[in-house]
């Protein structure tokens, strides 16, 4: 692993060479979760917009994100309107769809509408039915709602039928943790999904997400 | 920590899940230059990544919802949720299963469970499913009790029970001050102080005045459709910060003549207090009735209805003052104003003294004097004085 201060030096080093382009990419990188200051965080977002006007959808709605993880349900709101403005500007592609549907989800979670946020995540899935965060996020509704037999019955499907797109680390904590909730046998369970992560992860998967220890 | 009871064994297993809200997962994104050894492929590595923002992969905060990995902090005023399930751990079907949850404070104890009726039956590999909420509105030692009653196929009547205990702690430190100013309005100081291990959002800290006063908030700066606040930019609180909020409280006008004569305590009010954490996680405080002691006005009190902040030198202006009789007695009063020495000044703060009251049934004489002070201004635009 590269230690932190070397990923600071790597993302300041551009600026001195005449890249500030480049510095600012990588500064807005390490500044996001370092989330202790979250207005420089929202600064950054905002002047990395200006350089990369594509990402404009995307960065908004991280903004928004950052809002909601702070409590700021109304500031957040007010950013996804903007996301909802910039899709109309620039014409319905699915992905901007997709992101509309996403940002929607993330407002009922955070006003406890848990069936609400299940709806858009499954909007989203007609239009993208393999999209790996909403058929995850999906499955975490339906915990909430008390469906944990359902929601794990999502989540392992989704497991066997692409592994190599669900065997990951955030999926995989969603699992264990319901195996726990289910039965006292969810140590059989962990370690067969751990034999299924071993065929085909290297040394450097993050094993803690299984809770074998 | 859960203790339980049973030494034998249960075909049915009961397991508890605090819900918080879900967290987002971040990445931890490695790039390089274009021109380094790795190429694209640290970059392709990103985009093949299901959880990273597809079109933007250097981003850190995703979109992909993690389960809460344990138990955490609970804090007066926030709801307690939690998933309660019994799963059918044998190979036999289990009848008439009674699930029940209740909360023991230090103080009382509460029904939780959403229903109380009996589940018939429950076949193997299967589960009973409850999420309780309660807000939480006692600081200490909780404990969460879970019983079980149910019946095997042969007939026999099982029951078990298992505890959970936790602590609530107190999120807030709030301490309070009073200002008395000239007229009859009190300014209201509330210090909150977030004494939780992550930020909190301040969604709303209002003053519900009591019967006597009409409150009006100072804490936002008037402009636009809603004023922003006096806070700026900074709309959370990090853990230890501390805030100060203003409201200044006005009697009522049928309270304003008895203001003057209102001795000892008095109740102003109550804060109420609504602050959200992560994903709109909830907590709410409302603080006892807040009490302030009248200040000793003796037997009269003279106050100031009005009074103009700047008067111009060498020119009269007025002032209108009133005078309330605080004591039990019927008085009859004389005023008498004094002239003072004035210092030839262009400028600055002067006090008004040299009122004068006197009771001719006693004869007693009543002084006042820096009653208020007035900012003197020099009307003529060049330093003519």
């Amino acid at each position: 692993m590269v230690p932190f201060s070397m990923r600071l030096l790597h993302a300041e080093l551009p600026q001195y060479l005449a890249k500030p382009q480049e510095a600012l990419d990588r500064l807005h990188n390490l500044k996001t979760v370092c989330l202790a200051d979250y207005v420089l965080a929202v600064e950054t977002y905002h002047s990395i917009i200006q350089y990369e006007p594509q990402q404009r959808v995307q960065l908004l709605s991280g903004i928004g994100r950052i809002f909601l993880q702070i409590g700021d349900v109304k500031t957040a709101e007010r950013y996804f309107q903007d996301v909802e403005k910039a899709c109309q500007m620039t014409g319905s592609q699915p992905s901007h769809t997709t992101c509309v549907l996403m940002n929607r989800a993330f407002v009922s979670l955070s006003q406890n509408n848990y069936t609400e946020a299940h709806a858009s995540f499954t909007e989203v899935l007609k239009i993208d039915p393999k999209n790996p965060v909403a058929n995850n996020n999906a499955a975490v509704c339906l915990l909430y709602l008390g469906c944990l037999k359902e929601s794990l019955g999502q989540l392992e499907g989704l497991v066997q039928q692409d592994p190599a797109l669900y065997l990951h680390e955030s999926v995989l904590f969603n699992l264990t943790t319901m195996y726990e909730l289910e039965s006292s046998r969810s140590t059989q369970k962990k370690q067969a999904l751990l034999e299924a992560v071993a065929c085909r992860e290297g040394d450097s998967f993050n094993t803690q997400c299984l809770k074998l220890v | 920590m859960d203790v339980s009871q049973a030494k034998q064994e249960h075909l049915l297993a009961l397991k508890v899940m605090r819900l918080t809200k879900p967290t987002l997962f971040t990445n931890l994104p490695v790039t390089c230059e274009d021109r380094d050894l790795p190429g694209d492929l640290f970059d392709q590595l990103m985009r093949e990544d299901p959880s990273t923002i597809k079109g933007a992969e250097a981003l850190m905060l995703g979109e992909m919802l993690t389960l809460p990995q344990n138990f955490g902090n609970i804090f007066l005023g926030e709801t307690f949720s939690s998933y309660i399930s019994v799963h059918n751990d044998s190979i036999q079907v289990v009848k008439d299963i009674l699930v029940k949850a209740d909360l023991q404070t230090s103080s009382q104890r509460l029904n939780l469970s959403a229903s109380n009726s009996a589940v018939a039956e429950l076949k193997p590999e299967s589960c009973i499913d409850d999420v309780i909420h309660h807000e939480v509105k006692e600081i200490g030692t909780h404990i969460l009790v879970c019983a079980v009653s149910y019946t095997t196929q042969y007939g026999e009547k099982l029951y078990f029970r298992k505890f959970f205990k936790f602590q609530v702690l107190k999120p807030l430190d709030v301490k309070t001050k009073f200002y008395n100013a000239e007229t009859d309005e009190v300014f209201l100081e509330a210090q909150i102080q977030n004494i939780t291990t992550s930020p909190m959002f301040m969604e709303k800290v209002s003053l519900e005045p009591s019967m006597m006063y009409n409150v009006t908030e100072l804490n936002t700066v008037a402009g636009g459709d809603e004023g922003e606040s006096t806070f700026g930019k900074m709309s959370y609180l990090q853990p230890m910060d501390t805030r100060q909020y203003l409201y200044c409280l006005k009697p009522k006008p049928e309270y304003a003549e008895k203001a003057g004569v209102i001795k000892g305590v008095t109740v102003i009010g109550k804060l109420d207090i609504v602050w959200k954490t992560n994903l709109g996680e909830r907590g709410r405080l409302q603080t006892s009735q807040l009490q302030r002691m009248a200040p000793g006005y003796g037997d009269i009190r003279l106050s100031l209805e009005m009074i103009p902040d700047t008067v111009n030198l060498e020119e009269p202006f007025d002032i209108i003052c009133k005078i309330t009789n605080c004591s039990e007695r019927t008085m009859d009063l004389e005023l008498e104003m004094m002239n003072t020495r004035s210092i030839h000044w262009c400028g600055g703060l002067q006090s008004i003294s040299g009122l004068r009251l006197t009771d001719t049934f006693l004869k007693r004489t009543y002084e006042y004097d820096d009653i208020a002070q007035v900012c003197v201004v020099c009307p003529y635009t060049n330093n003519e004085c």
